[in-house]
């Protein structure tokens, strides 16, 4: 009998992919495992195996397709079925996606009906007795009520439905009721206002000649609809240190050469990944997630380095960053970054780290600010060496600099608590001999 | 149209029936030669004869009893208590025969009874004589309760109960059989639980019943004049809930304030509040505030009284709160 | 005390309970006192008769919503009773009772209790503790001919036949249960016979010759103090005015209330004085001396405070939840 195969979720986080390359053709044969084809997910490229046997009857997508999860690409079957129903039953599927997806309308109407089982007898005037049986309310009533969203502030359950349909971030939104409570009157407000505020300059109508219109990939949306995600929820804050980095360099320099025969290298980033992991192991406070209102404060200290692939980024995670040594950070580090540009990464690898750390640096950008990659509660964005003159012991000096940023998640981080971290990384960085004790 | 007072309303009810279907009678304390304590059944000895309008002696968990045993096997008693005060000395017969006679006889007998009555606190007949009987009585699955606010509705629903092949509590405003409205020429009956819409309004949902829902409506008056438009729902049956007509409102005004003459805790106005809360959470701008009767007998003396119960001012404060119009 | 000098002391006592019933009800009228008001003109003598039969402060006495004669005739100060039914802050009750729940804890009266039948088993509860107390306490449980018919009066007769328990009875039948007459709610109408189902001797007498009243209840009294258990007296009394103020009492001829008010107690006793030797001038004397604390009465009701909103909160238990 011959089956409607669906796209695979193939990360945790995958809503949808592009079928990249099919590695089966029309009418070959496949086992249970074989590999079907090539998706490209939120963050890599994964394997598309088999878990049927039979014969590939027909390709529903061509390469190159974005697809939600489970959407129909194949039909495996035996050799020789007929398939038309099927392709037409997919292909009636696909042409309304919205469809299997149920509307936010529908679910409400959907939830009314399971919670009012409501048959109410004598609708019309009855010339008889009513037989009217076991219709007294109580009965437990399901929820009709969706998971409220996450916010700092205070708001009443209407403006939290309207802030998500109207898609409204409550934080800009001034509330006027009890305790700073966000009301409608308050949203209302907004609304009008945002309304009569001149547009951003919006992107031209018709496309000029010039533009090139290019549909994003799933990696880019996912990383789009990740970033919106942080910045509309996190509240973020921010607190920059410039670093002393002659200490650094001159310890760099020295392992190095230590390393020269065995080819390896350690690298600047090396060293604030390895500085970042004690630092936080030490002042465990800056470690720490926001999850549905509870605060979790890691045992252990993953850190996610920030790579740039040719259309995105993509966190790897160094695990156990603080209990490892430099050179073994290097390694890793090393080999983490090409496999990642090589789209090798498992979904494992690059998910599940607790702070990140991210280095323009070698762009020759001097300071900047990062988005920190939920639920982390702090990313670290570290810029170029600068040469410039410094005082010291009264003179004025030729210097070397450094500037990092801390972006802190206010939930977790606050203002102090990531100034103290920041000294102490400061002072590991300042004197690298204090990373080993 | 024309114009009853809701006695008149009731008593007009309970004539149709027994003219309609020889099984309809009614029993109860001085329903009789006295013509009912507070006349609504004036009139109707004459027109029935003793056989089926039944002077009882003070012994209401008795002639509860009378009438569940006779509705079992074929007759449709309507059983008057003088006040619903004097029921809880019934409180055996309705609960444990009248809503479980069904359930109990895997549903081979229906029961085919109206329990009806004022309640609700008179004017000054203190703590004995002065109890809402709502809460009690709409706890019991098993038992329709109906609470009509108007004469229109007083007999439309008394009809519906007495046609009703189960046990119903019906409960009238001892303050409000005095009330005049329009009713309707021809035959009309009330369906079971649904509630009406009677004063509508953008603003805020006021849901109140018996002698509140007069209270409530002057109160829309009083708000209509500082711009809040409240719309005024009565639930008529307090047992099945009409939540469908309540929650529609809610969405529409996105605030909430149950108006009740029973004490707060519990009650039909903390189930209404309740599900208002679990079934249109996504529609409320504010909390749900209740105004009911303060929690403490009632007292004797008469500005005492008055600060027990629902009050113009208090629902306009309260309507005034979940509108942010105040403070 | 001498006969004479008793029955005038009966005879001042029943004309306060009539005066105090006549101003309340003109009080009523004026919008003064609110809600139900049952009167007790007409039955004076079995409170009065009743009170002089037993140990005053000592012994318990329950009575229905129509309660005030009781309550005077035990001793209450009928100060507190008009202020009372005034809803002051200085009447019996500091006006959260009302007419139909006066009670006066110094002179033994354990309450007006409003739902008929409901305080039968209550009076009996404090039978019970005299005994558990081992004290020679009675207790006097007032009620209607109506209530013979409810469950509380005959589980309550039961109750106190079974434990042979130190109370009494008293049956004021004044022969309608609000509008219905006896006949007409009572398989048997002498309420007497009733006790015979639950072990205790059942008495009949008239209510409208005091001293009767007093002998025969104390006679009662004297039996369930020394051990021999309860017994039902049934008073066959009238009531002059409608069940309450609402009643216009159309169940009545006026020729049936005419012929009834040649037996009312007050009356008969006065002709009893006379005919004994008392002068109008001292009877004369009797009323103003009435007359005057009647007035008293009401100049202390109109100008008392009211209830207070803080007694409202305060005699509540668990009070405050909800809402």
């Amino acid at each position: 009998m011959a089956k409607i195969i669906g796209l695979p979720k193939l990360s945790p986080t995958m809503e949808e992919g592009t079928l990249v390359r099919w590695a089966k053709a029309e009418g070959e044969a496949v086992e249970v495992d074989d590999l079907l084809a090539e998706v490209e997910t939120d963050k890599a490229i994964m394997e598309f195996r088999s878990f049927d046997r039979g014969v590939l009857l027909k390709i529903l997508v061509e390469e190159g397709t974005a697809l939600e999860a489970d959407a129909p690409v194949a039909i495996i079957g035996k050799e020789g079925e007929d398939v038309s129903a099927l392709v037409a039953e997919a292909q009636a599927g696909r042409a309304s996606p919205e469809a299997a997806r149920p509307t936010a309308e529908a679910e409400k109407q959907a939830a009314a009906a399971a919670v009012e089982p409501r048959e109410i007898p004598s609708e019309e005037p009855v010339a008889e007795p009513t037989p009217a049986r076991g219709r007294s309310a109580g009965e437990e009533r399901g929820s009709a009520v969706s998971a409220p969203a996450r916010s700092s502030g205070l708001a009443s359950p209407v403006v939290r439905r309207l802030a998500r349909e109207q898609n409204v971030d409550l934080r800009q939104v001034p509330g006027s009721g009890p305790g700073g409570r966000i009301i409608k009157r308050d949203l209302e407000a907004f609304l009008q206002d945002r309304a009569a505020r001149p547009e951003a300059p919006r992107a031209p109508s018709r496309p000029s000649p010039e533009t090139r219109v290019e549909k994003a990939s799933a990696t880019r949306r996912t990383i789009a609809r990740r970033l919106v995600e942080s910045k509309q929820e996190v509240p973020h804050f921010y607190l920059t240190i410039d670093v002393d980095a002659e200490p650094l360099l001159a310890a760099r320099a020295e392992l190095n050469a230590e390393l020269a025969e065995s080819g390896e290298k350690i690298s600047v980033n090396d060293f604030i990944i390895k500085a970042s992991a004690v630092a936080l192991r030490r002042f465990p406070a800056a470690n720490a997630s926001w999850i549905d209102g509870e605060i979790h404060f890691h045992g252990r200290v993953d850190i996610s380095m920030a790579v740039a692939i040719p259309d995105g980024l993509i966190t790897p995670v160094i695990r156990d960053a603080d209990q490892k040594g430099l050179a073994e950070i290097a390694r890793e580090a090393k080999q983490l970054a090409r496999r990642a540009r090589d789209r090798e990464l498992r979904p494992e690898e690059f998910t599940g780290g607790t702070f990140s750390i991210s280095n323009l640096g070698m762009y020759g950008v001097e300071d900047f600010a990062a988005v920190i990659n939920p639920p982390e509660g702090a990313i670290l964005a570290v810029g170029a060496v600068r040469e410039e003159p410094v005082v010291k012991g009264g003179q004025i000096v030729p210097g070397k600099r450094m500037r990092m940023t801390l972006s802190c998640d206010h939930r977790v981080v606050d203002g102090a608590v990531g100034a103290q971290w920041l000294q102490v990384l400061r002072a590991m960085l300042e004197s690298p001999a204090k990373m080993l004790l | 149209m024309r114009t009853l007072r809701y006695r008149e309303a009731l008593r007009e009810a309970m004539f149709e029936e027994m003219r309609r279907d020889e099984t309809v009678f009614l029993m109860g304390e001085e329903v009789g030669f006295y013509q009912g304590a507070y006349k609504v059944s004036e009139g109707l000895l004459d027109a029935f004869g003793q056989r089926r309008v039944i002077d009882t002696p003070i012994a209401e968990n008795g002639f509860a009893g009378v009438g569940i045993g006779a509705a079992m096997v074929g007759l449709r008693p309507v059983i008057e208590f003088m006040t619903w005060n004097f029921s809880f000395v019934a409180f055996d017969q309705i609960i444990s025969n009248a809503a479980k006679v069904y359930q109990m006889s895997g549903g081979k007998i229906p029961l085919p009874i109206v329990f009806r009555g004022p309640t609700g606190a008179a004017k000054q007949v203190a703590s004995q004589h002065s109890h809402s009987v709502d809460p009690f009585y709409t706890n019991i699955p098993g038992l329709w309760v109906g609470f009509p606010s108007t004469p229109r509705d007083a007999k439309g629903m008394l009809k519906t109960a007495i046609r009703t092949d189960d046990p119903v509590i019906f409960l009238e405003g001892e303050t409000i059989y005095n009330v005049k409205g329009e009713v309707p020429d021809e035959e009309e009956l009330i369906p079971l639980g649904k509630a009406r819409v009677a004063r509508e309004g953008k603003d805020c949902t006021v849901v109140a019943w018996g002698r509140p829902y007069y209270t409530a409506l002057s109160a829309a008056e009083l708000l209509e004049k500082e711009g809040i438009e409240c719309e005024v729902i009565d639930p008529r049956w307090l047992r099945p809930l009409d939540m469908n007509t309540i929650i529609d409102s809610v969405s529409k005004t996105n605030r909430c304030v149950v108006v009740h003459e029973h004490w707060a805790y519990g009650g039909p106005g903390a189930e209404i509040a309740d599900r208002v809360q679990r079934d249109g959470f996504d529609h409320l701008d504010a909390p749900i505030l209740r105004v009911s009767n303060l929690d403490m007998p009632m007292p004797y003396a008469s500005h005492l009284e008055e600060l027990c119960l629902p009050t113009v001012e208090r629902i306009a404060r309260a309507v005034r709160q979940v509108c942010y119009r105040e403070g | 005390m001498d006969q004479t000098g008793e029955l005038e002391k009966f005879y001042r006592s029943m004309l306060l309970i009539r005066r105090f019933e006549e101003e309340a009800a003109r009080a009523y009228a004026r919008g003064k006192i609110g809600g139900f008001l049952h009167l007790y003109i007409g039955q004076e003598a079995i409170a009065v008769g009743a009170a002089a039969a037993i140990r005053i402060g000592y012994d318990y006495v329950f009575q229905t919503y129509r309660d005030h004669g009781t309550a005077l005739a035990l001793g209450m100060d009928p100060k507190a009773g008009m202020a009372e039914l005034y809803g002051k802050d200085t009447g019996c009750a500091r006006g959260l009772g009302g007419s139909m729940h006066f009670f006066d804890v110094e002179h033994g009266f354990l309450g007006g209790w409003a739902v008929v039948g409901g305080h039968i088993p209550v009076a009996v509860g404090a039978a019970f503790k005299a005994r558990y107390a081992e004290e020679d306490r009675v207790t006097l449980c007032f009620f209607g001919e109506g209530a013979t018919n409810i469950g509380g009066f005959h589980e309550g007769l039961s109750l106190a036949g079974l434990w042979k328990l130190p109370v009494v009875f008293i049956c004021e039948n004044n022969e309608y249960a609000m509008g219905t007459p006896l006949k007409r709610t009572s398989p048997v109408t002498d309420i007497a016979v009733k006790a015979d189902g639950y072990g205790m001797p059942g008495e009949v007498l008239h209510g409208h010759d005091v001293q009767e009243v007093r002998s025969r209840v104390a006679a009662a009294v004297e039996r369930a103090r020394s051990g021999g258990g309860p017994s039902l007296l049934e008073i066959k009394t009238y009531r002059f005015r409608g069940h309450s103020m609402s009643d216009p009492g159309k169940y009545r001829t006026p020729e049936e209330l005419e012929e009834r008010k040649k037996r009312d107690p007050l009356l008969v006793t006065r002709q009893t004085l006379l005919s004994g030797g008392v002068d109008e001038a001292r009877l004369e004397r009797i009323a103003e001396e009435v007359e005057a604390v009647i007035a008293e009465a009401i100049t202390f009701a109109e100008e008392s405070e009211p209830a207070k909103e803080e007694s409202m909160h305060r005699f509540v238990y668990a009070a405050g939840e909800g809402g």
